[in-house]
């Protein structure tokens, strides 16, 4: 009875406990730190780089004159909710304020400034093309610029920053080169991994979408990128949890209730289970400051397998015995199940992956719980003389028989070890598109709009870093010239760099000091007019601009945050732990092994190349290793357990090898099933083997009577089958790791079930 | 500095002159004195229908730009093509060689002088758009996109006729006041155009004898 009372006294704290619980949505809270400089920059421009906050948009389904209107009204209406940084549709991305800015600042971004912009030969030679300028079919655009601008530094800044690439467009707005579709590109404030407001940010562009696009019948909106994908993940996940969960429930339920026809051994069984969920929310909550909502929708289809112990009590109840009793009886059997599930589970806790460490943890707390409830408080709340009805006894001395084709172990292996090594499919997975969450035709959809906006995903970058902002400036322009080269040599296509936008205080110091003083500039001036048809005192706005030039303070980051200008370098330059990087993208690249070879041979140490996709295959792969490691590691300290616990390695080697066998037979079969081993199938593995020990142990009790080891086996079968149905709900989850992990738990159980019955060591005393 | 200003002294007759000479000419054009509302005969839709060329057809032109910037208009010489529907091209040839091929959307611009060779969008320079629909539309015999994009007013006769077209939307308004077409009978021989600025050029047809 204390027991019971102190039970009821933690349950109620516990209550309470969960209730200031905090239940994190971001899936950014799920991402690996990475293991190297490169991989922890590449997660970070991940996390919260400008391309993660891109939305591309399509509007489609009218025709082009009726698309750019509503592409117009839909981007000033974007443009106005102040959600957005940038709104981009093809018509002038500029504020006058913002070009007049950058007008200002033509003497210090212009690149193409050195010691002749000045002289009488070469101001001659840029007025001269003034002339024919003006009297050309563009002079209307350059007109204007003339007086204040006779050299065409603005001009030359904007050709070199124009972009190479660019989506086709009809009436000044971006379309589809069939015009078909209108193009939009957003990049929103808050981060593509904060779900919750990108999730705002969608809406409010729908909602604006439906305003604009009034009652033209057939006009669509079509969103794509990270935050889109991210909130729809979020649904997919949403609905899983809720669907699984209920799905699992409903299943076990059924199940359990065929099995003994009871419902007191039911509740009885939810004890365990909620104390468990109840518990691993709290352990996870205190250890990672937060749970994370797909933690805990799946740590509770996970928790379904501790539901065995309880079964396991049952199994053996016969109304002869207390449940104390029985309990204390079969504890030490049981005890080893629970540390061998135990290890298996800490394959999950110890991967590095947060996500799966939330699991883990969250799995190996709980289970511990509930292994505890089971013991120590359940046998009390058990009705005394209770014991469960067990209607389908014939179908376990069926089992009990399949001993005698104990050669079918063998066979299987053999015949899965041809099967993995005859396959032309790699054993592993090396894509890390596989273990995204984003369905395929999604990734294509974003693939196809990217190209079409002409800002193709980038696969190569190439870091510069420095210990402050103006040091990595430097450096990027003492690339640049080497970088040119790569063009040159059609190595890449082409490349772009922060540098060229705000360069260095020290380049905006040189191209400073290269301006004239007025005189020298009004003489040069007057020499290089002599005979050119432009009017007395034009130019006069040129000499002021000059000699305003010539005090001008620096451009500076912060003046242009928040300008399209802005964007482009605050996506480019940025600070991470005290570094200053500059991420240059290339673009086109035609041999990589060149590109690799280049860069090393420029020496410097402060420049790497990074290839993108490779990188995060091999973040992958270490992930993968790991997972690799530690299934050596669980199964080691699972055998020396077993050779402890069970007196000699023989016997343990026993009730090993039928588990071995089923994960190698898994193995190849989920291989021949056209999928390829991730590390979250290593896993599972694992948990495989955890699981299956725990079959093995009680397979291979000694029981008193044939009646005992019936219902032990009895039990065992409903363990595994309940296992197995949990499993197989995740294992036709949409969502690929959750897939993985369902499929293999749920064909090794299977398996190790049926093996252990194959090779059982059958001591029974004949009564 | 003497010698600069004695040229401006020298140049600055000759400008007055070229300014006022078309306009004097004007006046004493018969066309000028059908101008003031004698249009009888003369149909809009008919006139630009019969415009319409079916064949590719050549023109050399001399183009005279004024602007308030200069201290003398500056000419251009070379020839103009117009392929229908949507293809002109306008080849300088003389004081220097430049080459501008517009078609639909896309237009070309080739310098070899200056090393330049650009593909760009015509509505990037909505200002050139303008003048170049204006001109497509007229020689190509479209009267319903004239009348939707300008304010159009035909004078004249069919033996000497102006068609004077002024944009309808504001935005293109601050950028072109109008663009004025001269012609005689099926033939165009000259455009003018102006901008609110007072600037403006006259781009003077003669027909190439094939």
């Amino acid at each position: 009875l204390t027991v019971i009372l102190v039970w009821s006294l933690i349950c109620v704290a516990g209550w309470f406990a969960a209730r200031h619980v905090t239940v994190h949505t971001d899936l950014i809270d799920l991402f690996p730190e990475g293991s190297t400089p490169a991989q922890r920059l590449l997660l970070t421009q991940l996390k919260t780089g400008a391309s993660g906050r891109l939305i591309l948009m399509k509007l489609e389904g009218a025709d082009a004159d009726r698309l750019a209107e509503i592409s117009k009204r839909l981007a000033a209406s974007m443009r106005q909710s102040g959600l957005f940084l940038y709104v981009g549709n093809g018509a002038e991305a500029w504020t006058e304020e913002q070009r007049e800015q950058l007008f200002r600042f033509r003497y210090l971004l212009s690149p193409d400034m050195h010691s002749e912009t000045f002289t009488p030969e070469h101001l001659r030679e840029a007025l001269e093309q003034r002339v024919d300028e003006l009297r050309s079919p563009l002079a209307s655009m350059v007109k204007k610029l003339v007086p204040s601008d006779p050299t065409g530094e603005f001009l030359k800044i904007q050709s070199a920053w124009a972009p190479e690439t660019g989506p086709a467009r009809y009436r000044g707005l971006w379309f589809s080169a069939d015009r078909r579709r209108a193009l939009l590109v957003a990049e929103t404030k808050a981060s593509g991994f904060d779900v919750a407001a990108q999730e705002h940010a969608q809406r409010q562009i729908r909602e604006a979408f439906l305003r604009t696009a009034g009652s033209t019948t057939g006009a669509n909106l079509v969103l794509a990128g990270p935050g889109v994908f991210a909130v729809e993940a979020k649904r997919t996940v949403q609905n899983e949890v809720w669907q699984l969960t209920v799905t699992t429930a409903v299943l076990v339920f059924t199940f359990l209730y065929l099995s003994y026809r009871s419902l007191t051994l039911f509740v009885l069984g939810m004890v365990p289970f909620a104390g468990a969920v109840l518990v691993g929310m709290i352990a996870v909550d205190w250890v990672f400051g937060f749970v994370h909502a797909i933690t805990l929708g799946f740590g509770v289809t996970l928790l379904g397998v501790v539901d065995d112990y309880p079964i396991h009590l049952f199994s053996h109840l016969s109304g002869e015995n207390s449940a104390v009793h029985v309990m204390r009886e079969i504890w030490p059997t049981m005890r080893l199940g629970i540390v061998a599930t135990a290890i298996g589970f800490s394959a999950l806790l110890l991967g590095g992956f947060p996500g799966l460490s939330q699991l883990g943890l969250f799995a190996i707390t709980g289970l511990l719980t509930a292994a505890a409830v089971t013991r120590w408080v359940l046998p009390l709340l058990v009705p005394a003389g209770f014991h469960p009805p067990r209607p389908w006894m014939g179908a376990v001395r069926w089992i009990d028989r399949l001993g005698r084709a104990r050669l079918a172990v063998p066979i299987a292996v053999t015949l899965a070890l041809v099967l993995v090594t005859g396959s032309d499919m790699p054993i592993w997975e090396h894509d890390i598109a596989s273990v995204s969450p984003i369905p395929a035709d999604k990734r294509m959809l974003d693939e196809t709009l990217r190209s079409e906006l002409g800002t193709p995903e980038v696969g190569d970058i190439i870091v510069i870093e420095g210990a402050n902002e103006e040091e990595v400036l430097r450096r990027s322009e003492d690339v640049t010239p080497a970088l040119d080269d790569l063009v040159t040599d059609q190595i890449i296509d082409g490349y772009d760099v922060a540098s060229r936008y705000l360069p260095s205080r020290r380049t905006q110091a040189a191209r400073r000091a290269i301006l004239p003083d007025e005189q020298i500039l009004q003489h040069n001036l007057q020499q290089a007019l002599k005979g050119l048809p432009f009017k007395a005192g034009l130019f006069r706005p040129f000499v002021e601009a000059v000699r305003e030039a010539k005090t001008q303070p620096f451009l500076q980051n912060q003046m242009i945050r928040g300008t399209p200008l802005g964007l482009k370098v605050d996506s480019m330059l940025f600070e991470r732990g005290g570094r200053w990087f500059v991420v240059v993208p290339l673009r086109g690249i035609s041999e990589r092994s060149r590109l690799a070879e280049r860069v090393t041979s420029w020496g410097k140490s402060f420049v790497s190349h990074l290839e993108l996709k490779e990188e995060s295959n091999r973040l992958l792969m270490v992930y993968r290793n790991e997972t690799l490691a530690l299934l050596g590691w669980g199964t080691l300290a699972i055998g020396s357990l077993l050779t402890v616990r069970l007196g000699s390695i023989m016997a343990a080697a026993r009730v090993m090898l039928p588990i071995g066998s089923a994960v190698i037979v898994a193995g190849a079969l989920i291989h021949s099933l056209g999928e390829r081993l991730s590390l979250f199938h290593l896993a599972s593995f694992l948990l495989v083997i955890g699981l299956g020990l725990d079959y093995a142990v009680f397979f291979n009790r000694t029981e008193r009577s044939r009646i005992e080891r019936e219902r032990t086996l009895y039990g065992l079968v409903v363990c595994s089958m309940t296992t197995i149905l949990v499993f197989a709900v995740l294992a036709v989850s949409q969502i690929t790791v959750l897939r993985a992990i369902g499929m293999t738990t749920a064909v090794g159980s299977t398996l190790c079930l049926l093996f252990v019955a194959l090779l059982s060591n059958r001591r029974v005393p004949e009564v | 500095m003497n010698i600069a200003m004695s040229t401006v002294g020298l140049v600055r007759p000759l400008t007055l002159l070229f300014f006022v000479l078309p306009k004097l000419f004007w006046a004493a054009s018969p066309l000028y004195a059908a101008a003031s509302g004698a249009t009888a005969g003369l149909n809009f839709d008919e006139l630009i229908s019969a415009l319409a060329k079916r064949n590719p057809e050549v023109a050399s032109f001399e183009e005279t730009t004024f602007s308030a910037m200069l201290t003398e208009p500056l000419k251009t010489r070379g020839q103009l093509k117009f392929t229908p529907p949507s293809r002109l091209e306008k080849h300088v040839t003389d004081p220097y060689e430049e080459r501008y091929v517009i078609d639909g959307d896309n237009l070309l611009f080739e310098s070899k002088r200056r090393r330049v060779n650009k593909n760009l969008s015509l509505d990037d320079y909505p200002a050139l758009r303008i003048f170049v629909e204006a001109l497509r539309s007229t020689l190509g015999g479209d009267p319903i996109t004239l009348k939707r994009f300008y304010r159009t007013t035909l004078e004249g006769e069919l033996r000497r006729w102006t068609l004077m077209l002024r944009p309808l939307d504001p935005a293109s308004q601050a950028l072109v006041e109008s663009v004025r077409v001269y012609g005689e009978g099926h033939r165009v021989t000259m455009i003018e155009t102006r901008t609110p600025d007072g600037d403006g050029s006259i781009l003077v047809l003669t027909k190439v004898v094939p």
